[in-house]
Parts: C-alpha cells; structure tokens; sequence
C-alpha cells in the first residue's frame, strides 16, 4: 500500500481496511500524513482509533502533539480521551503546550491539563499542578490534586494537606488518596495530623491511606490513635499487620510492641470473629511475640475451628518457652489433647 | 430486598474514584465491583450479577456513551439502572448520555449522600418522594 493509496483507504474504506491504511501511515512523516492520522482518532471505529493512537505512540513528535490538543475539544468522548491518552505519553515533545491549556478559559481543558501533566510521570510537572490548585472550578482542582498524587512528589505534600480539611469531601477523599501515593515520611505525617479533626466515617479511609503510604514513621502514632478513636482501632491494627507490618516487625521489642500485641489479643476476645482476621491477629502475634498475650492465643486455641486452631499452634509453641510454668503446662496439655484428638479421628 | 443483595458495578479509569464510590456507598451496605474502562465493565458484566451501573464518560478506550450503548443493545439489559457520573457539564454530553439509555446523569463532584439517595432510589430502595439530601443533581 503506497502512501496515497493508504490516505485514500483510511478516509473511504471499510473498518478493517482503515485500520490497515492507517497503521501502514506510520511510515510516512509528513504532514499531511500525520493530520490523517491524527484526524482517525476520531473515527466512529474504536479499532480504528486504537490503531491510530498505536501509530501515533511509535511515530508522534511534537507536531503531533500540536494536532492532538485541539482534538481534546472534540464532542465525541471516545476522540477527546484517546487524544488524551496519547498526548499523556507524548506530551514531553512540547510541554510548553501542555502546560499552556491549564491557562485555558474552558474547565474542561483544564482538567485534560491536569489528567495528561499526571500521566507524564514527571516531577518537573508539579508547579503546573501547584497552580491548578488554586483554580476557581472544583472539578479542576480535584484532577490536579489526583495528578500530584500520580506524580508522586514529596514537595507537593505542604500543597495538598489543606486540601485534607476541605469543605467538599470528594476532594478531601482525592487528597487522602493523593498523599498515599507520594512516599517519605512527610506525606504520612500530613495523613497522621489530619485523623484527629477528619470527619469519623473518613478516618478508616485515612488510616488505609497511611498503610498504603508506608512510612515506618507512622507506625507509633498510628496505634495511638487505636485509644483515642475506637472506630478506626480495627482499621489500625489491620494496617499494622499488613502494609506496615515489616516496619513493625523492624522495631525492638519494648513499650511498643507490648501495647499492640495487648490490642491484638484484646481483638481475639471479640464475639464473632471471623476466621481470616482471627488467623491475622494470631500470625501477627506470633511475630512480634508478646507472652503476656498466650492466655488469648490460646483461648483461640480452644474455639476448635480449624483454621484458627492451624493458626494458634506455631504461635504457642513459639510462645511456651517465654511463658509462667503453669502456662506452659497448660498449652502442652491443650496441644497433647488435640493430638489425640486428631489421632483418634484418623 | 435488602441493600445487601445488592451488587454496583463502577466503571472508571481513576482508581481514586473507585475508592471514593466505594467509601459513599458503604453506609447502604452495597456489594461493588469495579472496572476501569467500557471494554473491561462489559467483561465483568457478562459474568456477575449486577444490579446497576455508575459509569464515568471520559474513558480510554471504551468511553462511558459507547459502553451504555453496548449494554443497551442487549435486550435482557435494558432495564439496567445505569448513573452517568462525570465531569462533562455541558447539555450536548448529557444528551449524548441519555440517547445512549442512561437512567440518571450526575455532574461530578456529587456529594456522597447524594450519590447513596441516587442509587437506592434507582434500586427501589428508597421513597424516591423524598427529597434529595445535600441538593438535586442535574
């Protein structure tokens, strides 16, 4: 297919043939060309525009990205987002332009602005986005606060803390997930500030946020707020043995680790307790030790449900050596009897 | 019919909105499932019960008006409540919307208990003759 024949096909062929003419486009480069290529991701074929944002990932430049940006006022929403798709990974050809549509009168661009700065992937972007911050359209400044969160830079943090104390709790939520996704230990400090004036219904989602985060700076304060606040104390102890779990695991035992692996075993003393979380708590208990905590593990112990008990046996024969005689000889007449139990139903 | 029965599918490419559909639903006690653009919803569609649909428009790939139209074309999902949630505020995108069959259109950012209201209303959950919490949507 020459190159006239493949313009020809593209703009009058069926959708297979359209698709062929305008991936066999990509080995042109001129103008013309690369109009007709921008021009199919607006063809009413998805296959199509596909293969047109394909063609444009291995052959666009700059004057590529300058023929993308006006297509992002297209009304058709599939042409708009896959010019937004591509100028995300293209956009470093002309930042300049980019960066210039956060100047735009239209909302709209202005959120494209701050979707393709994000998508760039680069923390020489996050001034752009600082700016958009302050913009008057709150749809606006919840996309550029999602873009810093993708971006990931630690300067941005002083910049999206006040958002965690906004009035509209979508975009405090975007600013939750924004700073979760920033690493270092400031993000997880601006999360940990926010919990004691956060609205209740959102502090779970905050103290998800500071496990995803994972600063081990927020592990001491964060089973603090297991007292004060009752309603994120399972949220807590669920992240301190997920997420953060290796930042516990990294602290010596002490003050520290005997306060939460009492809010561990004070979780085992629950009425209904489900098997998954109880097998957390005891596998958790089993690594950061704990003996004051044996009398719990092995009360599970004795509950009989198998997953559970599979749980609670490594951690009491870790615990026994640490235990009062009494206790020991406890645990070994528990383990003895359910051996025999599970000999005598074998 | 309890809200618990009850199966969300959303469809958006930001993972941030997942999480922030999932925490305004959580007090109705909704399951949610999630997918991340039009092509990946119909997936889960064909393979999970689902009882209604929050879809955002701007999507790569398969966008919010094409996917409502694919799933409007077959015929034992036409009464499938299905909320456009998007940033799209201008009257040509909300008729786009509604000619492809979505029930409800709401601009972001609604408010959570506005979002809660929409959706059990949809499901028949709730006096839909009460009045909207936190002001009407478009």
């Amino acid at each position: 297919m020459n190159r006239e024949s493949a313009l020809r096909t593209l703009s009058d062929g069926d959708t297979q043939s359209r698709r062929v003419a305008v991936r066999a486009l990509g080995q042109w480069n001129d103008p013309e060309t690369l109009t007709a290529i921008v021009g199919a991701l607006n063809d009413h074929s998805r296959d199509v525009q596909e293969a047109a944002s394909d063609t444009l990932l291995e052959v666009g430049d700059s004057r590529a990205v300058q023929l993308l940006v006006p297509l992002l006022r297209s009304d058709s929403p599939s042409g708009r987002n896959f010019a937004r798709l591509v100028l995300e990974r293209l956009g470093k050809a002309d930042p300049q332009l980019i960066i210039g549509l956060s100047h735009d009168p239209d909302p709209r661009m202005r959120i494209f602005c701050s979707n393709i700065l994000g998508g760039m992937c680069d923390h020489d972007f996050a001034p752009a986005l600082h700016h958009l911050l302050k913009d008057s359209d709150v749809n606006v400044r919840d996309a550029a606060i999602v873009a810093l969160g993708r971006l990931g830079a630690s300067e941005s943090v002083p910049r999206l803390a006040p958002f965690l104390a906004t009035e509209e709790p979508w975009v405090r939520f975007s600013a939750i997930d924004a700073l979760s996704k920033i690493p270092g230990p400031e993000a997880g400090a601006a999360l940990l500030a926010s919990i004691p004036t956060m609205e209740s219904e959102l502090r779970e989602a905050v103290v998800d946020a500071i496990g995803q985060q994972g600063s081990p700076s927020s592990v001491e304060p964060l089973l603090e707020f297991c007292d004060r606040y009752p309603e994120v104390k399972r949220a807590v102890l669920r992240v301190l043995s997920g997420p953060l779990k290796p930042a516990v695991l990294a602290r010596p035992p002490g003050p520290f680790t005997e306060r939460l692996s009492a809010a561990l075993a004070a979780e085992l003393d629950r009425p209904a307790l489900d098997d998954r979380w109880t097998m957390t708590v005891l596998e958790m208990l089993g690594a950061i030790g704990g003996a004051a905590q044996a009398p719990a593990v092995l009360k599970a112990l004795r509950t009989g449900l198998p997953k559970v008990v599979a749980a609670a046996i490594p951690v009491l024969i870790r615990l026994q050596p640490a235990v009062d005689r009494a206790l020991a000889a406890e645990i070994r007449e528990s383990l003895s009897l359910l051996n025999a139990g599970r000999k005598e139903r074998s | 019919v309890t809200a618990t029965s009850k199966t969300i599918l959303l469809i958006d490419d930001s993972q941030t909105v997942h999480r922030m559909l999932q925490w305004a639903l959580k007090p109705a006690g909704v399951g949610t499932l999630t997918a991340s653009d039009g092509k990946e919803g119909l997936e889960v569609l064909g393979r999970e019960a689902v009882d209604l649909i929050i879809v955002d428009m701007n999507m790569p790939g398969m966008d919010g008006v094409e996917f409502v139209r694919s799933v409007r074309a077959m015929p034992e999902r036409q009464e499938l409540p299905i909320i456009m949630l998007t940033t799209e505020r201008r009257d040509q995108d909300m008729k786009l919307a509604y000619d492809a069959g979505v029930d409800m259109y709401l601009v972001k950012p609604s408010s959570p208990p506005v979002i809660r209201y929409k959706v059990l209303s949809l499901l028949g959950l709730q006096d839909v003759g009460n009045e909207a919490p936190g002001g009407a949507a478009p």
